[in-house]
């Protein structure tokens, strides 16, 4: 059909607003591509790695070594390994913790290079190895021993291989994770110098398939099997910690990271496809409303209602099928590097991409069938008509008459009146405009939202609170205090409600090195002898109790339940402890009256290593906190940019769309002498108030939707993050998406002069 | 005073040039009521729209109180339009969605010594009609309004492109009588373009057209009242 000449010449015409409109199409598809893949992949790797890693279910810590394992893991029908670790200070402030190579528990996965032969191998894990520039050949020396590097793993119980269990981010500048024969680590823990180096030793347990016991189902079969496990391993090896694999940070953090990936990829595309959706229909509608005559004409001539549909199809198909296929391939393309990127964070194993089908064919035939659907709405709104009234040409209704009477528009100044009935006229286009700029200025926002947040949440938010520069736990309870600092008790408990887990800690009063403070800044004060009881506020939301509740919970050591009525929530977002006095604490679980499992202190103390469970550096943590909020700029900078290049894009179709349904009055007003930068005011200035009501729209609808998605991804981890939003980058954000506005203003603006005014007088007007 | 002097307009056409106007030489007082007469093609509206500013000659100058419109700029062209002419075409071009009385504040909002929108819509006998979209008004009744619209400025020169080509005898004769006393009572000069030979009887002076030339131009010694004509 000759008719289809028609497509490359009218895509020429308005290439401008086509390539926006493929652009915003790409966007959409590449998101929609681009973070299934990585989270299918993320998943993958996850569940693999646990698989052919064989997670332990349980992790146990005593102060006897088990007798026999053997027969012990034939009694609970599980594999039970033991597993030596040492934390070996390789260079001045860089740890690494050396982990014997287990087989049927935790069984390191080679992610390059080879497994261990010799007793002269190691394995890193690779975020680490890239991070000290270790490749895989390289040498290093622990304990005056020379390792080689013969290969990179990873740990399905250190997929996240953070320092300490409370530390948030992972920071392979200072800390690592390797492994090495079970002869070595004998050879290690020999030459061990006491002083810096820690030992620990630890067994897994993993229940033979069948066995599982993490599905929901038997959770109740589970809690009781886990109970006589536990009640085993007290009586007769002197419990010291129970780590059941669905509370371990390490393994968590990443379901917590999957799960906000997850929500993400849902959510991004859609609205950038709604977008699409409402930009394409409008685009269309302008086309199909000026060919009205045209489409009466075929039809007249006897082209089926069909074959006229088929024609306008072709256009916001190409476009669709252009930006699709293009989309998917860059989300593809870009799929990779960030999975590299996750997989090197979190140590897990980046076998080859899985390109799934279903994920690729949709980023094409997703935006080609949204768009197809919408294309066929518009078009068939026209060419359902019958022939002799499309003849006519489009009419207006006057709806202007209307709202004329609502506002009574001629008692205001002719600017404003102009302005007024323009802004009638273009209600569907200020309504585009207002939801396009709330979304860019959510996703403008979205990075000042996370620095601004994390900012205050581990500047101020942590060393607020943790004061204390070391923090160092004892394997048994002490009762005389050799050293300067403030004494603690702690034990592990589970909530009778859900099971979660949490610690009990008793403080001293007034406690200085770890200080409880309420949501107004007011420190909490926790009196000796009172029935105090402090509630962190990430256990607080996620059991939604709070002051005058009663806590009720089993503690590790006397599984005893336990009953406190809750008095004050502390603003810690970190941890899920519950706060009461030190010696309310020794009085209630029996413990010897001054004993204390843990100290906190502002100086280094020689404590003999074998005494401790572990220790806890302060400044290691406040760096690496540094360090990653850094990183997460670079990203979030990025996505701002991305928010101004939408916004530029969705306004300038906008634009362009207003200024050709107006082409005849703008020329109109050029031959009656009305300057160019009078008619931009009177025709482009309309966008002002919906720019700025989108704007303002977009901030609670930010809070809004990271508030939920911070829930669903936070639920994995004993952590909340306030969200907080400074004014000073609320007026930046702003700044910002507002000059991409005027830029865009200008730009349309001169299209205004390219109007030819001797067109205008050749024709009857609209 | 406007004075054209070799003034042409030169489109391309294919290999060639083609001379829309062609070396045209013309010069009308103040004051004075013209009509410009030739069939379609003949570069009727490219003349006016030259004189008027909104497209520009390729040779000549054109002056108007000895200032040279071609050689000006786009503000100046602006400024030129705004405080000197005022137009009327044959599809009126009255903006949709505006009130009668909006269409002419449209004009009246650019000059501070323009005239009251009401007082001028009492004038070309609509002033019952001012709060009435355009679509609501017959076309003669568009017309005046455009006219209105025009004047309502006081424009120096009135530029009238087939001002009665859409009308009917009726109402095209309560435009000319409207244009006429524009002429006679405001002194503003009027150029009107049209197929109509028979409102050349009206004019001061008769300017005949064909292929971009003039081939006649003559001077009215006796001048027919606009209730006079008729066709
Ligand atoms: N943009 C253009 N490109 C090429 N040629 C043009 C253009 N505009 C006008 N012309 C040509 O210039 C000539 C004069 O056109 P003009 O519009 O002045 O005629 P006219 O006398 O006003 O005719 P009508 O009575 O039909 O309005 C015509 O032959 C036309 O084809
Ligand atoms: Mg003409």
């Amino acid at each position: 059909m000759v008719l289809r000449k028609r497509i490359p010449r009218q895509l020429l015409k308005h290439k401008g607003r086509f390539i926006s409109l493929i652009f915003l199409i790409f966007l959409g598809s590449m998101t929609l591509t681009m973070l299934n893949m990585v989270v299918t992949n993320l998943q993958g790797s996850f569940d693999w790695l646990t698989e052919v890693g064989k997670a332990d279910d349980i992790r146990v810590w005593t102060l006897n070594e088990p007798s026999n394992l053997e027969s012990l893991g034939k009694i609970l029908n599980a594999d039970v390994e033991a597993r030596t670790a040492v934390d070996a200070k390789w260079q001045d402030d860089i740890t690494l913790r050396v982990f014997e190579v287990n087989y049927s528990v935790d069984q390191p996965v080679i992610l390059d290079g080879n497994a261990l032969q010799r007793d002269s191998d190691i394995l890193l894990d690779p975020a680490f190895a890239a991070m000290q520039k270790l490749a895989i050949g390289d040498t290093i020396e622990l304990a005056g021993r020379t390792f080689w590097i013969s290969g990179y793993m990873a740990l399905p119980d250190y997929i996240y291989p953070t320092h300490f269990e409370t530390d948030l981010v992972t920071d392979p500048a200072s800390f690592g994770v390797a492994v090495v024969t079970k002869r070595a680590i004998m050879q290690l823990v020999s030459d061990a110098p006491a002083e810096d180096w820690t030992v620990d030793r630890s067994y897994g347990i993993r229940f033979h398939p069948g066995f599982a016991l993490n599905q929901e189902t038997t959770e109740n079969q589970s809690q009781t099997i886990y109970q006589d496990l536990k009640d085993r391993f007290k009586d007769r090896y002197g419990l010291v910690r129970w780590l059941e694999r669905k509370d371990n940070i390490r393994i968590n953090m990443v379901k917590s990271e999957i799960a906000g990936q997850k929500a993400m990829s849902k959510s991004l595309p859609v609205a950038i496809f709604m977008i699409n959706i409402v930009l394409l229909a409008s685009v269309l509608w302008r086309m199909i409303r000026m060919e009205f005559q045209l489409i009466g004409t075929l039809r007249a001539q006897g082209l089926s209602k069909m074959e006229v549909l088929r024609h306008y199809l072709t256009l916001p198909l190409t476009l669709a099928v252009i930006g699709g296929i293009s989309g998917t391939l860059g989300g593809i393309g870009v799929a990779r590097p960030f999975l590299v990127y996750y997989t090197q964070f979190f140590a897990l194993p980046l076998k080859q991409a899985q390109y799934d089908p279903l994920i690729i064919l949709s980023g094409t035939l997703i935006p080609v069938l949204l768009l197809g659907l919408t294309a066929t709405y518009v078009v068939m709104r026209a060419v359902k008509l019958p022939p002799k009234t499309l003849m006519r040409g489009f009419r207006r209704k006057p709806k202007a008459m209307f709202i004329e009477r609502l506002f009574r528009f001629h008692n205001l100044k002719f600017a404003m009146k102009f302005r007024a009935r323009q802004m009638v006229r273009s209600a569907g286009k200020l309504f585009g405009a207002a939801i396009g700029v709330a979304f860019a200025s959510m996703m403008m926002l979205t990075g000042f939202l996370m620095s601004d947040s994390y900012s205050s949440f581990m500047g101020d938010g942590l060393s607020d609170i943790f004061q204390y520069e070391k923090n160092y736990v004892f394997k048994t309870e002490q009762s005389i205090n050799r050293y300067d600092g403030e004494q603690y008790q702690m034990l592990a408990a589970r909530t009778l409600d859900k099971g979660y887990a949490i610690l009990i800690e008793g403080l001293p009063e007034n406690s200085q090195l770890l200080k409880l403070t309420d949501k107004s800044g007011q420190t909490i004060d926790l009196k000796p002898g009172s029935k105090a009881c402090i509630i962190t506020r990430v256990l607080a939301d996620k059991m939604k109790i709070g002051p005058g509740d009663v806590i009720s919970f089993i503690n590790d050591i006397d599984d005893e339940i336990h009953y406190i009525r809750i008095s004050g929530v502390a603003e810690i977002y970190t941890l899920s402890t519950v706060f009461i006095p030190l010696d309310e604490f020794n009085r209630r679980f029996d413990r010897p009256k001054d004993s204390f499992i843990g100290l906190y202190s502002i100086q280094t103390h020689h404590i003999p290593s074998e005494d401790l469970l572990l220790t806890e550096d302060m400044n290691d943590l406040l760096t690496s906190l540094d360090s990653y909020t850094n990183l997460m700029r670079i990203s979030l900078l990025s996505i701002g940019f991305f928010a101004s290049l939408m916004a530029l894009v969705i306004l300038y179709i906008l634009f362009s769309l207003l200024i050709d349904e107006n082409g005849k009055t703008i020329a109109l007003l050029k031959i009656l002498g009305y300057e160019t930068r009078e008619i931009r005011t009177l025709m482009l200035r309309i966008f002002d108030a919906p720019f700025l009501i989108g704007f303002i729209l977009g901030i609670p609808m930010l809070f809004n939707f990271y508030g939920a998605l911070m829930a669903q991804s936070f639920q994995e981890i004993n952590m909340t993050m306030p969200l907080y939003l400074s004014t000073k980058n609320i007026v930046s954000g702003f700044a910002i998406l507002y000059i991409t506005y005027v830029l865009t203003r200008n730009i349309s603006g001169r299209k205004i002069l390219k109007i030819d005014m001797t067109d205008v007088l050749k024709s009857i007007g609209e | 005073m406007l004075e054209l002097t070799d003034v042409s307009r030169i489109y391309p056409s294919g290999e060639s040039q083609f001379y829309a106007l062609n070396h045209i030489d013309l010069t009308i007082p103040d004051g004075e009521f013209v009509v410009i007469l030739g069939p379609s093609g003949s570069g009727k509206s490219t003349l006016l729209n030259l004189i008027g500013g909104i497209d520009q000659p390729d040779t000549g100058t054109i002056l108007v109180n000895k200032v040279d419109v071609a050689k000006m700029s786009d503000r100046m062209l602006t400024r030129y339009r705004r405080h000197n002419l005022g137009f009327v075409f044959q599809f009126n071009n009255l903006i949709p969605d505006l009130t009668v009385r909006e269409n002419i504040e449209v004009t009246a909002h650019l000059s501070s010594s323009a005239g009251k929108p009401l007082q001028l819509l009492d004038r070309v006998g609509l002033i019952d009609k001012a709060d009435k979209f355009p679509h609501q008004l017959s076309g003669g009744e568009q017309q005046r309004v455009s006219i209105a619209r025009a004047i309502v400025k006081r424009p120096s020169m009135l530029l009238c492109d087939e001002p009665t080509g859409a009308l009917d005898f009726k109402s095209s004769l309560s435009v000319l009588q409207l244009l006429e006393e524009i002429n006679q009572q405001d002194k503003t000069t009027v150029l009107i373009v049209t197929h109509n030979a028979a409102i050349a009887a009206m004019a001061d002076r008769v300017i005949r057209m064909r292929s971009g030339e003039f081939t006649e131009i003559t001077q009215n010694s006796v001048k027919a009242r606009a209730d006079e004509v008729e066709w």
